[in-house]
């Protein structure tokens, strides 16, 4: 390969999460999650889908996997996303639900202004995979009390 | 340009009175030489880089349309510029290719605009017809005089792997 010196407009970190996605879901045939969410709009170039696996005792996401439809800084927001609320035994879902995008913002380095929106949708797809595991569960529960 | 000759306009340098007093100052004869030179050198060249150019692009434009599914062809296959070849991905956006290509010393461009101040796809592609998702994915690649055969198919060899690869990462499923 040739190397090659350019100017990035992004800061290391979105670089590196960009070139080295961390926790894409490749394939989802075998994977049970217990939630998933899709947020986004072909429109304005950026889909991401969130794929979560919860802790039933301690409410905490285990695991989180995501697949990203959009330019380098939306990838970047949503591997970084993801290592977020996977790190320190996980983030309870209360918390997650309330992720703010600056939080994702920050860790990246910044972002160039015009590509603000794209992190706040990984954080909406995340939020809209948490809801639907509450649905999923409410529905077991309902499920159990009345055989 | 036309200038009624009722009005004065402000020259463009100030100083002596050459070219009705709009631009001051002796031209450059020797630029003005050299400059022609280079116009005889370009045209001598225009028609047979064409003709390679041609070549290479209608080569390559196959190649990759056979290559990697799911990609069109954005413009006429023939009435084009002979060096300009614009191709869209469905399932992957613009920017986020070019930025990988680049990884491998691969410079070309997209029609999102996607580091401008402008995040919309190419009005042009949309107004050719295409859909948001592949206006958005569309990779413009133009031949200049130092490209050859040999770089082309580097490219051929990588852009698929690219294209791949961001598809399986999308959250768009084909």
């Amino acid at each position: 390969m040739k190397k090659i010196k350019t100017n990035w407009l992004y800061s290391q970190t979105v670089k590196e999460h960009f070139l080295n996605p961390k926790n894409v879901l490749w394939d989802e045939t075998n994977y049970q999650a217990d939630g998933k969410g899709t947020n986004g709009n072909p429109v304005c170039g950026d889909i991401m889908s969130v794929w979560i696996k919860v802790d039933e005792k301690t409410q905490k996401i285990k695991d989180c996997k995501w697949r990203t439809y959009g330019c380098a800084s939306a990838i970047a927001s949503t591997s970084m996303m993801s290592l977020i609320v996977t790190e320190k035994g996980g983030m309870p879902l209360k918390k997650a639900l309330n992720l703010k995008p600056q939080e994702i913002l920050k860790r990246l380095g910044g972002l160039p202004a015009l590509k603000f929106h794209c992190s706040v949708l990984g954080q909406a797809a995340l939020k809209e995979a948490i809801n639907d595991y509450f649905k999923k569960r409410k529905r077991n529960q309902k499920t159990e009390a009345f055989p | 340009m036309y200038v009624n000759q009722d009005y004065r306009i402000e020259p463009l340098i100030v100083g002596g009175s050459q070219e009705m007093g709009l631009r001051a100052g002796t031209e450059n004869t020797a630029l003005i030489v050299g400059f022609s030179e280079a116009l005889k050198l370009a045209e001598k060249l225009r028609k047979k880089e064409s003709r390679r150019w041609k070549i290479l692009r209608d080569s390559f434009i196959k190649k990759v349309l056979k290559t990697i599914p799911l990609s069109q062809l954005n413009g006429h296959s023939q009435e084009r510029l002979p060096n300009n070849i614009n191709i869209s991905f469905a399932g992957i956006e613009g920017e986020s290719l070019v930025l990988k290509l680049d990884q491998y010393g691969i410079s070309v461009s997209t029609g999102s605009a996607c580091t401008s101040t402008d995040l919309t796809p190419s009005h042009v592609l949309l107004a050719l017809g295409l859909p948001e998702n592949l206006a958005h994915g569309s990779l413009r690649l133009t031949l200049g005089r130092k490209t050859t055969k040999k770089d082309l198919d580097y490219v051929l060899k990588i852009l698929p792997q690219v294209v791949e690869e961001l598809r399986k990462m999308s959250a768009i499923r084909l």
